[in-house]
């Protein structure tokens, strides 16, 4: 159970026992100072549904409860008898055992940041310290892989809630764009029109000699800090490998077709390619807020965002499961809250953080199985409870990073990177 | 079940010799074990939860709920009367089995033998007269210590409730804000490890001081030179680099000056007739005349609004553009006419209205759900300086907030509500009849109470809030006037007095306190009117000096020896580069030759957005403008800046048509209009043989400069202000 559990710790203290227990507290402080879990090489991706998506319309349907409530989607079966899913989401619920559906998360925060906030990094917001987003953790803990920086966006971060916090901005994710424009290029990755690089060699070399005189003065760093980062970006536009990754109209049209000429999917079949190419974590989203449904829920889902997603996800999983890339990626579909069991005056579902549901697939998970439920209506978790940062505590984990490491905040407040999240076992295998 | 224990309390003195060691007493000699130890900290039994099933107070602040947790709770399973060496308050912190918080203590040692003997004196809390701690000193507050491995040791005293007074000195829990500076010993004994400054914060039963520490490896210069002062800033300045033996560069030149101050005052370089008349004339006072031009621009008023627009994150949710407008103006109105501040901030606390009518109402409309207790951890931030916000959920760790104090402070704004109109979008900041707020902790209703002040009993069903501004702006209320001239300092002098500058705590303590007190004191005798205050740091000598750095004071980043390099905002990066190239920078929603910082609020280009403009519902408190590779790359090759280097019809096609300009003549006036000096040799040379590498003729000659252009505007000289 505890794979890393340092047996030798163990019994030297096991042998002064005099009231021959340890409490559960003991263990995991053993298994905190035990030496660090091995690294391993496994990627993220995250497609996030920005808004909220609605349980009860979607990943935890409740036909029984009352038309005050009630989803107008009727659940289908899926490939795993037992579990059913909104009929809106059919090619989905033909892989379903390849995906956990987790019920139970719930937190308290009702606001789009603070709820952001809380599902990118673990961590409920405080207005003192800035929680890094767990893609800058990763992104700092392992570093890149090849030429490509660890962390990706698409479109672009949804807000400061993905970024690095309190950590260096050279931890941020890199904002890839939106993949499904015609003649997609990565932002000022090219050289300029008119620009080769024997030009901007020219260029640079000028610059060296004009930023003679300011490195001569400068006693802050900020020379070599922006040095890195120009250096960084140099590399990044010199390297094919990184160009090609961002070719996505290398995809065969039959393939750009499955995913969907949406920007959810796009960004998916982008994400896979970045994924190949060493890229360690990619969020993917709509754009900000989305799936914030307040009016005509049912028309917005059925007609647009259900069947995108749909399309989407589904075409993910398989492609990633025809590649073999799927035991080492995981995926993760969330929002940052659910939403309203009852419907409101507008046809619409409100916020609502009390119980939501999220998909987590690949990485060693067994798929083909729910976890945690909800009353009648899908508006209060009835079993297996699930924090967020229990999810920020299993992502590390998987990864190879101890959740009870340490940072020390921008207050000099020390705070644990998985917040004290307990790694979901069931989740392990 | 007290009484018993009472009765056993009662008998042990009788049974007592007379001289007998005193008593121990549980709230003197006990709680302050479990601070000094560690284990009542944030991050173990102190933390919200507790750990490991058992919970103390953070930092002792209640020594009830410490004592029973210790005695009663769980059946009294941690003291053991009939065997007390083996109470598990005693096996776990000294490792005697196993303990996640490792040994605290050895057994024999002082605090082992304290808690023993109060376990064999019967393990009593303290009668209900018992004398509780009043107000800790450490002794001394400040110190120099010259020579790295030197010692110092501190004191500690205790005065009580009673009147009486101990030495603490060895009870105290003692943390250094910078380990990298000096070491502490549990004892209270200071050794320096490297040359600078740092605070030790001194804890024990809820109360903190903070004792200033420099260390200095030599001692003072006999030949510290003199150095002319031109204010009292300069005075207090001057006088704390003596005494740590960092001398102060020499002042700037002329170029580095206009070109600084230009941008610093206006967001604006200096055009070359500007900067050529500065240099050009020989008046003795042309600094500060051209210090009050500049001040008495619009422009000016434009930079403060901007400034204070971050500050109050006014505007920024969604269909509220029209309502940051209208607060950007009344900004800038404001900074125009000079309006003294605590007038300002009067009418921001007291208003209520429409947001599109009422430009002020527009403070209170900042995020989506405005609790009286989010208002209240916004009005103390900005108005205060101070964060209350730890202290929501508990007691503050290192300052005396306690939730009592957070709650009593957000009830003032109990009545305050937000009402949508749904017409247009409207909302209005409104007073609702009757409003209250419950504390979470005893689930009671309570009074609006001042911070560190007592509570307001008169004038319930008037506008309380008018209470609470009066109290802000009050020449006595020892943090708003400090507040504001801490940030105010930073904005020129490029770091606070007091950093970061929302954080004012008795364990933060000031880089200079006579320097924050005297500024604070000649900003209220003077009205509260910023721009005095402005003026004086700007005419100041300290802000004058180059950033060049001598060796004394190459590694200071505290102390204003040099002038500290600053990345350009946003705004004055584009707004700049476009008026040197006379190439607009067209902003969505906007007229074609807005200048960025007279928008109000809001990213609407990639570009401000990159260089760290807050966008649209963003809630971080201040901007952030470190670089990064977003920023790089848009430099590098983003539309931005092909648009400056390349757009037709600007300054560079004027020149180049201009047959009476050189190439050497267009490269300086490029240097001269962006960087304030001119081009060396290398730098000329390198342009000429470009051109002449192309073959000669106007295409070359307009690559050559759209490629010093380039240069100019990645360059570290052009980005930071020096």
């Amino acid at each position: 159970m505890y794979e890393d559990f340092d047996r030798r710790a163990f019994l030297k203290v096991g042998s002064l026992s005099l009231f021959g227990f340890m409490g559960y507290g003991d263990i995991l402080r053993l298994r905190a100072q035990s030496p660090a879990p091995a690294k391993r090489d496994i990627a993220v991706i995250h497609l996030l549904l920005s808004g909220g998506i609605s349980q009860m319309d979607s990943w935890d349907p409740k036909p029984e409860a009352d038309s005050k409530y009630r989803s107008q989607f009727r659940p289908i079966e899926t490939n795993v008898s037992g579990i059913q899913i909104s009929e809106h989401l059919p090619l989905t619920a033909k892989n379903a055992d390849k995906f956990v559906i987790i019920r139970s998360m719930t937190h308290k925060l009702v606001s789009h940041e603070s709820a952001l906030a809380l599902i990118c990094s673990g961590h409920e917001p405080l207005g003192t310290i800035q929680f890094p987003a767990m893609q800058t953790v990763i992104s700092k803990e392992l570093g890149p892989k090849t030429d490509l920086p660890p962390a990706v966006s698409i479109p672009s971060v949804t807000g400061s809630w993905e970024k690095s916090g309190f950590l260096s901005t050279k931890y941020n994710p890199f904002n890839a764009g939106n993949p499904n424009v015609s003649n997609y290029k990565v932002r000022d990755l090219d050289l300029p029109m008119g620009v080769d690089w024997s030009r901007m060699d020219r260029r640079r070399s000028l610059l060296a000699v004009v930023d003679e005189e300011f490195r001569r003065m400068d006693t802050t760093g900020i020379s070599e800090s922006m040095d890195s980062y120009y250096q960084t970006a140099f590399t990044l536009m010199h390297s094919a490998q990184a160009k090609k990754a961002f070719q996505i109209e290398n995809e065969p049209e039959s393939v750009r077709d499955r995913y969907g000429r949406t920007s959810l999917g796009q960004g998916s079949l982008l994400a896979r390619r970045l994924v190949e190419a060493g890229v360690r974590f990619v969020t993917v989203s709509r754009g900000f807020n989305a799936f914030d449904h307040h009016k005509n829920i049912f028309p917005l889902l059925q007609n647009v965002f259900l069947p995108e997603l749909d399309r989407a996800y589904s075409a993910l999983l398989e492609d990633l499961h025809q590649r073999g890339m799927l035991d080492s990626t995981i995926v993760i579909v969330t929002g940052e809250f659910g939403r309203t069991p009852e419907i409101n005056a507008g046809g619409g579902r409100d916020h609502w953080p009390s119980a939501f549901s999220l998909t987590m697939a690949g990485g060693g998970i067994t798929g083909g199985r729910f976890y945690g439920s909800t009353d009648d209506k899908g508006g209060f978790v009835k079993d297996n409870p699930v924090q967020v940062a229990d999810l920020a505590a299993t992502l590390y984990r998987k990864l190879g990073i101890d959740p009870d490491k340490e940072y020390i905040s921008n207050i000099g407040r020390p705070v644990k990177i998985g917040n004290n999240g307990k790694p979901m076992e069931f989740l392990m295998a | 079940m007290r009484y018993p224990i009472l009765i056993v309390a009662l008998a042990v003195p009788l049974a007592a010799a007379p001289s007998e060691k005193p008593k121990l007493s549980f709230v003197k000699d006990i709680v302050p074990i479990f601070t000094k130890s560690g284990c009542a900290n944030s991050n173990c039994h102190g933390s919200i939860r507790g750990q490991a099933g058992f919970k103390l107070s953070l930092f002792g602040y209640e020594p009830d709920l410490d004592y029973n947790a210790i005695v009663k709770a769980q059946d009294g399973r941690r003291i053991n009367r009939t065997d007390p060496a083996k109470s598990l308050i005693l096996m776990k912190p000294t490792f005697s089995i196993p303990h996640g918080g490792g040994e605290r203590f050895k057994v024999g040692s002082l605090e082992y033998e304290a808690i023993l003997d109060w376990i064999k004196d019967g393990a009593t809390y303290d009668s209900a007269g018992s004398p509780r701690l009043r107000t800790i000193r450490v002794t001394p507050e400040e110190v120099t210590l010259v020579g790295l491995n030197s010692k110092q040791q501190l004191w500690v005293s205790g005065t009580y409730t009673d009147g009486s007074a101990e030495d603490l000195t060895r009870k105290v829990q003692y943390t250094a804000n910078d380990e990298s500076v000096v070491d502490i010993s549990p004892n209270g004994e200071i050794s320096a490890k490297r040359a600078g400054e740092t605070a030790i914060m001194v804890r024990t039963l809820g109360k903190a001081v903070a004792a200033r520490i420099a260390v200095i490896e030599t001692p003072p210069m006999k030949d510290y030179p003199e150095v002319a002062r031109n204010n009292f800033i300069d005075e207090l300045i001057f006088s704390k680099l003596k005494r740590v033996n960092i001398v102060p560069s020499a002042l700037s030149t002329d170029r580095e000056f206009v070109r600084r101050v230009y941008l610093d005052t206006i967001g604006l370089l200096p055009t070359l007739d500007e900067s050529a008349r500065f240099l050009e004339s020989n008046d003795p006072d042309k600094r500060a005349r051209l210090i009050d031009e500049l001040m008495a621009r619009p422009e000016f008023a434009e930079v403060w609004a901007t400034r204070f627009s971050d500050l109050l994150r006014v505007g920024l949710l969604d269909q509220r553009s029209k309502g940051g407008r209208l607060m950007y103006s009344w900004l800038r109105k404001a900074m125009m006419e000079d309006k003294p501040y605590n007038q300002m901030a009067t009418e921001m606390i007291t208003a209520s209205g429409n947001l599109y009518f009422n430009p002020t109402s527009n403070f209170y409309y900042i995020t989506e759900f405005s609790e009286p207790e989010n208002i209240a951890t916004n009005v103390s931030q900005v108005f205060l300086g101070v964060r209350i916000e730890c202290s929501r959920c508990h007691n503050h760790p290192w300052e005396k907030w306690t939730q009592e104090d957070f709650w009593g402070f957000a009830a003032f704004f109990g009545r305050m509500g937000v009402k949508d109109t749904y017409e247009n979008d409207e909302s209005e900041i409104t007073l609702k009849p009757a409003g209250e707020v419950i504390s979470p902790k005893t689930k009671q209703r309570v009074d609006a109470k001042y911070l560190d002040g007592p509570t307001e009993t008169e004038g319930l069903d008037e506008d309380i809030r008018v209470k609470l501004a009066k109290w802000i702006t009050a020449p006595e209320n020892p943090w708003f006037a400090r507040a504001i001239v801490n940030r105010v300092f930073k904005h020129y002098m490029g770091r606070g007095i007091v950093e970061p500058l929302d954080d004012f705590r008795v364990t933060n303590p000031p880089t200079n306190e006579a320097l924050l007190d005297a500024l604070a004191k000649d900003f209220v005798a003077n009205g509260y009117h910023l721009k005095h205050t402005i003026r004086l740091i700007l005419n100041s000598r300290a802000y004058q000096l180059s950033s060049i750095p001598n060796d004394t004071n190459r590694a200071d980043a505290l102390n204003y020896s040099h002038y500290y390099v600053r990345r350009l905002l946003a705004e004055e990066l584009i707004d700049s580069m476009s008026e040197v190239t006379g190439v607009p920078e067209k902003f969505p929603g906007y007229m074609l030759g807005t200048r960025a910082m007279t928008i109000p609020q809001g990213a609407p280009t990639y570009f401000l957005a990159t260089f760290g403009r807050l966008k649209a519902r963003e809630v971080i408190c201040e901007r952030d403008n470190s670089p990064d590779v977003a920023q790089a790359m848009h430099l590098i090759s983003g539309q931005t800046i092909q648009n400056q280097i390349t757009g037709k019809d600007g300054t560079l096609d004027h020149w180049l048509a201009d047959s009476s300009l050189t190439d050497e003549e267009i490269t300086r006036r490029l240097f001269m209009a962006t960087l304030v000096h001119p081009p060396n040799e290398r730098e000329v040379s390198q342009v000429v043989t470009s051109i002449k590498a192309r073959g000669g003729g106007p295409e070359a000659r307009r690559q050559a400069f759209e490629d010093v252009l380039w240069t100019i505007f990645n360059s570290k000289a052009f980005i930071f202000n020096h």
